[in-house]
């Protein structure tokens, strides 16, 4: 059990320092000297010349520059961002609030529809227009269903605020457009697994102890098919880092997403590095977090 | 102001010549009839365009983000309707007889919201910010670079001391860069260049909160008690607070006005503009800016616009007035050219003088050489396409001038088979391909204050922006004439001069359309105004809400 | 926004797509291959723009009525196929083609690179596409080229993974293990016996892929950050008539069909294909 925490444990170390690493090489590999790629588009003076030489270390040895590069994102220091003139920690802690509900909202309300149309959706005909409906939206660029729920419901009827993070009012709709596409694959994923827990022996029993179709479902079957619904954790927390980006581009909201289009947009390379390396750390976190709480669920994992 | 860096912006400012009778188009008009008479109270939500990369006046570099700098800062000095200069912050000026010393009497009644009075002390504390290094030093190099020392004479006397006469002083100390900022916030801010709620001014209102990204809120400043004398009004201001939403995208923010989420908008893409009419519930109003206009410049330095016969071809290949039509539904002025037709130097003259002649533009082409066409019906010559670049920067497009680009592109396809290429990139990558004159065409308009400052930058041999690779020294001689001169004949004479000579002479320049603003809000509304000279939208501080 | 199925999902799903649907979407990829092949046979100047006909809507004349430069939107639409599926299937040839070399590599070699490897590949598979395309496309500036590569890169780790999954159950089989009783070298054991065997799953993953790298390049070109205008690349196409969606909805929603269109009838497709080969390969 130790052993298999540790492995997990050291392996998300693993990734966050390739994805660290990655960044650097990202940052060598730019167009002109790495002075020039951070600076971007901000001001070019040889003054910040200086400060950038000091704070990068680029006048010492290149392992000297990669270590201290390490050791600096290790203690959460991300560089500064020339072109805004701030410390990059201090963009990402202001703009990190509004994505983590953004994508919370989206999460919860794609985990819940998706649950839904799964357990109702049981009849051949209803199964049928749904399992449509869920290839439709999946197949579908989100950013499109964003801006036609933004031209109806609020520009039309005026239901919801056009953009921003105004209250919970405002988040309706970004959820919905991010959460939808989430509901898409989930609910296809959950009714196979619904599918496959039916035809299972324990079902067979329950049936055969009276208990009803529905009961049987939601009560043993569902279960099951959650199981492997729990290993998609780690791809939903990309869809959404990945989602928030055009979807809050689109809703004109504020956040992560925002910061790192304008930063790819402006050369700000400080800042595009930081958010990467930020996205990597909450990627391993919630997926060591979901793999430590799988080996305490199912314990024939521990073994492995 | 597109395509415009900080640098580039206060260059710009700085080779303001200011003449008494430079009068500017700009209407200063207000609405607000139905929104009756103006009462006190209430919060206003207004979209905006562009989120400003600074909320230092110092550091002033987005003429869309002129409305908010007057909310909380305040300069010596105003511009009237009429070019000309009126006391703000002091109370007048003197100037000495060798054109070398400024003084001006300053207001003593004035504070900053932080509760430091403003004094001469405050004033030289300003100044001798800039010669802090680092902090701007475009300013110091090009508006400042006549000035010697900042005296303070006493409390209510400050006196500028110069090196050389220059008359541009004034100018500076009437633009934002020239704004007071308490010397409390100078000595303590943390993050002084970005500015934000710890710079405190003497505005009518105080910056209290701003979400990057999102929004920021000003609320009334109560001790407020001396604008300019046409302000409008005395006494504080009649909102309570004031929230500017950044909304970028033009249809976010029509939809945010007709469904009532925001009471008034800046920049209505002119699609739009019927939406605004036809609701009786709103009005709109639009502004023409001073400066110049919205113009193509194409690069002689290299084929194919080294030809003057291209450049005429080019020019004629389009239908300004279809195209203007096309994207601006006739809401935009066509600019004849290269000065904004609300300018004293506008030159009149020049109107319907050229443009929109295929089969000239035709003919031209087959004289320049340019007579074999390509698979998609391009003009080739020795193998080469007949192809011109364009490069816009993303970050800087306003008014849907990459679709308007998009419509000269076809537009010149189709009529003469010219290969207009319009590449919208970042603003690292245009700044690069401008450096390298990778380009043939320069798009630009330029919101400064007197059009002769715009023509220096953009026409001059030594000009920042001068991107047609013309070196005349004619047309430098005249354009030092007009700068030098105090004299408003003289002036006009010379510019209009320097028009004849780069529009019809060497066509150097296709001028599109004289840029405006445009301000959308609901009826109940009132006091919404444009900028004087400047014909930017104004700040809050006659704006009412009826209740 | 990887939304095309997770991998594992994919697998395990055993959708069964009614005839009329495989029929539909055998259609549409038909016209969209044919739009590919001969755009001008069935539509006319993508470019040939009319000031004085802009957002007008769906007529007999223009079927997909007209932009905000007064373009026909269907002749937009049918030459943009050209544009974004090629898009599409260049990142995925850059894909498959590092899965492939990457995968092998994995599977091939001993422990330890194949845990370094796969471990990468399993944290990229799964790490958000759009990120890792931003985060090229910030080092190497935007545009075409630049996109598919981004999106090719991007992609690979999928590929990567099924490779390697796949190499390792060939590497046991009983072929293998006799060839090399009987002394074949390593080279030739690859290219003979492991990499035909490998390629299996491939086409049918590599369908499905697509729709996934059409999808990412309309999101990345919507933010601005693939084909330039005028081209009539779909998801440009979206993001520019998007400003008009409140007056002129058919400037963005029908490019966006289309791209629906096509995404939709890959994955049933490919779905279908994969089930009906799902014993064969595995």
């Amino acid at each position: 059990m130790i052993t298999a925490i540790a492995r997990r444990v050291a392996s998300g170390a693993i990734v966050l320092w390739a994805a660290a690493t990655a960044a650097y090489l990202a940052l060598l590999a730019a167009p002109g000297d790495i002075v020039d790629a951070i600076i971007g588009d901000g001001a070019d003076t040889p003054q910040i010349r200086s400060q950038i030489i000091a704070e990068w270390n680029l006048d010492r040895p290149a392992i000297v520059q990669y270590l201290d590069y390490l050791l600096r994102a290790a203690q959460g220091d991300l560089g500064r961002s020339y072109l805004l003139q701030r410390p990059v920690r201090d963009v990402i802690g202001e703009q990190i609030l509004p994505t983590l509900k953004l994508a919370v909202a989206a999460a919860v309300f794609g985990v819940v529809l998706a649950l839904i149309l799964a357990v109702t959706t049981r009849h051949r005909w209803v199964r049928r227009v749904s399992s449509t409906a869920e290839l439709i939206i999946v197949s579908t660029p989100p950013f499109l269903i964003g801006i036609v729920l933004l031209s109806v419901f609020s520009f039309r009827f005026g239901l919801f605020p056009v953009s921003g993070d105004r209250g919970w009012a405002g988040l309706v709709l970004p959820a919905i457009t991010l959460g939808l596409p989430i509901a898409g694959v989930l609910a296809q994923v959950l009714r196979d697994g619904l599918d496959r827990a039916l035809d299972e022996p324990f079902a067979v029993t329950a049936r055969a102890r009276g208990l009803r179709e529905r009961a049987v479902l939601v009560r043993h079957a569902l279960r099951h098919a959650l199981m492997p619904a729990v290993t998609l954790l780690g791809w939903l927390s990309g869809v959404l880092i990945g989602g928030v980006v055009i979807i809050e581009q689109v809703f004109g909201r504020p956040g992560l997403g925002q910061v790192t289009l304008q930063a790819v947009g402006n050369g700000d390379m400080p800042v595009v590095l930081a958010v990467v390396v930020f996205a990597a750390a909450a990627f391993v976190l919630i997926n060591t977090a979901a793999d430590l709480a799988y080996l305490l669920i199912d314990p024939r994992l521990r073994r492995s | 102001m597109r395509r415009i860096r900080p640098a580039a912006a206060v260059i710009a400012l700085t080779l303001i010549l200011t003449t008494a009778a430079c009068s500017s188009g700009s209407s200063g008009s207000t609405a607000g009839a139905e929104a009756g008479q103006p009462v006190s109270g209430g919060s206003l939500t207004w979209a905006v365009e562009t989120e400003p990369i600074t909320f230092n006046p110092h550091q002033y570099a987005q003429a869309k983000a002129r409305l908010l700098v007057w909310n909380t800062f305040e300069a010596l000095l105003t511009h009237d309707s009429r070019g000309g200069h009126l006391p703000w912050l002091s109370t007048g000026h003197e100037v000495s007889a060798d054109g070398k010393i400024y003084t001006f009497k300053l207001r003593t009644d004035v504070s900053f919201s932080d509760g430091t009075k403003f004094d001469a002390a405050a004033v030289k504390a300003n100044v001798d910010q800039f010669l802090v290094e680092g902090y701007n030093p475009t300013v110091l190099a090009v508006q400042l670079r006549n000035l010697d020392r900042v005296e303070v004479v006493d409390p209510a006397t400050v006196a500028f001391h110069l090196k050389q006469p220059d008359v541009l002083l004034l100018d500076f100390l009437s633009s934002p860069q020239g704004a007071q900022v308490s010397p409390k916030s100078l000595k303590e801010a943390k993050n002084l260049k970005a500015g934000g709620p710890e710079l405190a001014g003497t505005g009518p209102f105080i910056l209290d909160r701003y979400t990057a990204g999102q929004e920021v809120h000003f609320t009334r400043n109560p001790a407020y008690n001396w604008a300019p004398a046409n302000a409008g009004h005395t006494g504080p201001a009649y909102l309570d607070e004031i929230t500017y939403r950044f909304l970028k995208e033009s249809s976010v923010r029509v939809g945010a006005l007709t469904s009532g989420q925001v009471q008034v908008i800046e920049g209505v893409p002119a699609t739009d503009e019927a939406l605004i009419t036809a609701n009786r519930q709103l009005s709109l109003q639009r502004g023409l800016n001073s400066g110049s206009a919205y113009s193509y410049y194409l690069n002689t330095a290299h084929a194919p616009f080294d030809d003057l016969r291209v450049r005429q071809a080019f020019r004629e290949a389009v239908d300004v007035e279809a195209v203007l039509t096309g994207v601006y539904r006739g809401s935009a002025t066509r600019a004849w050219s290269v000065i904004g037709p609300t300018s004293p130097f506008y030159d009149s003259t020049l109107e319907k003088t050229y443009s929109g002649d295929t089969a000239k533009a035709n003919r031209l082409l087959d004289e320049a050489g340019w007579t074999a066409r390509d698979a998609e019906g391009f003009r080739t010559k020795d193998g080469k396409r007949l192809t011109v670049r364009l490069v816009q920067s993303a970050p800087f497009v306003r008014d849907r001038r990459d679709v308007l680009a998009q419509a000269v592109q076809a537009a010149v396809k189709q009529s003469a088979g010219i290969d207009l290429n319009v590449a919208l990139v970042d603003q690292g990558t245009a700044t690069k391909a401008l450096a390298d004159g990778e380009y043939e065409v320069f798009d630009n308009s330029r919101a400064d204050t007197d059009a002769g400052a715009a023509l220096n930058l953009l026409l001059h041999s030594g000009g920042a922006i001068n991107r047609t690779g013309l070196k005349d020294p004619a047309l430098d001689k005249l354009l030092e004439e007009g700068q030098a001169s105090g004299d408003q004949a003289k002036r006009l004479a010379a510019y209009q001069q320097v028009q004849k000579l780069v529009i019809t002479d060497q066509a150097l320049i296709l001028p599109l359309y004289a840029p405006a603003d445009q301000v959308a809000s609901a009826t109940t509304v009132g006091g919404l105004s444009f900028e004087p000279t400047a014909g930017v939208p104004g700040s809050a501080y006659n704006v009412w809400l009826s209740k | 926004m990887s939304l095309a199925l997770p991998r594992p999902a994919t697998r395990r799903l055993s959708l069964r797509i009614p005839r009329p649907g495989l029929a539909l979407a055998g259609i549409v990829l038909g016209l969209a291959a044919a739009a590919v092949l001969w755009p001008s046979a069935f539509a006319g100047d993508p470019l040939a723009a009319d000031p004085l006909r802009v957002l007008e809507g769906p007529s007999a004349a223009h079927w997909f009525g007209t932009d905000q430069l007064g373009r026909d939107v269907l002749d937009r639409v049918v030459h943009g196929a050209r544009h974004s599926l090629s898009i599409g299937v260049a990142a995925t040839l850059i894909a498959v083609g590092a899965g492939l070399l990457l995968g092998l590599l994995a599977g091939l070699t001993h422990r330890f690179a194949d845990e370094a490897l796969s471990r990468t590949f399993d944290a990229l598979s799964a790490f958000p596409l759009v990120l890792l395309a931003l985060l090229f496309i910030a080092i190497a500036g935007t545009g075409t080229t630049s996109l598919i590569v981004a999106i090719g890169i991007a992609t690979t780790p999928h590929y990567a993974r099924v490779v390697r999954a796949q190499t390792l159950v060939v590497r046991r089989a009983p072929y293998v293990t006799h060839a090399v009783a009987f002394g074949a070298s390593r080279t030739r054991l690859v290219l003979r016996h492991v990499l035909p065997n490998v390629l299996g799953p491939i086409p049918v993953l590599a369908m499905i892929g697509l729709g996934e790298a059409i999808l990412i390049a309309a999101g990345l070109s919507f933010l601005g950050l693939g084909p330039q205008p005028p081209s009539p690349e779909w998801g440009a196409m979206l993001s520019e008539g998007r400003g008009y969606l409140h007056i002129a909805w058919w400037a963005s929603v029908l490019p966006g069909c289309a791209v629906t269109a096509t995404v939709i009838s890959l994955t049933v497709i490919g779905r279908h294909l994969q089930n009906r080969f799902e014993g064969r390969i595995q």
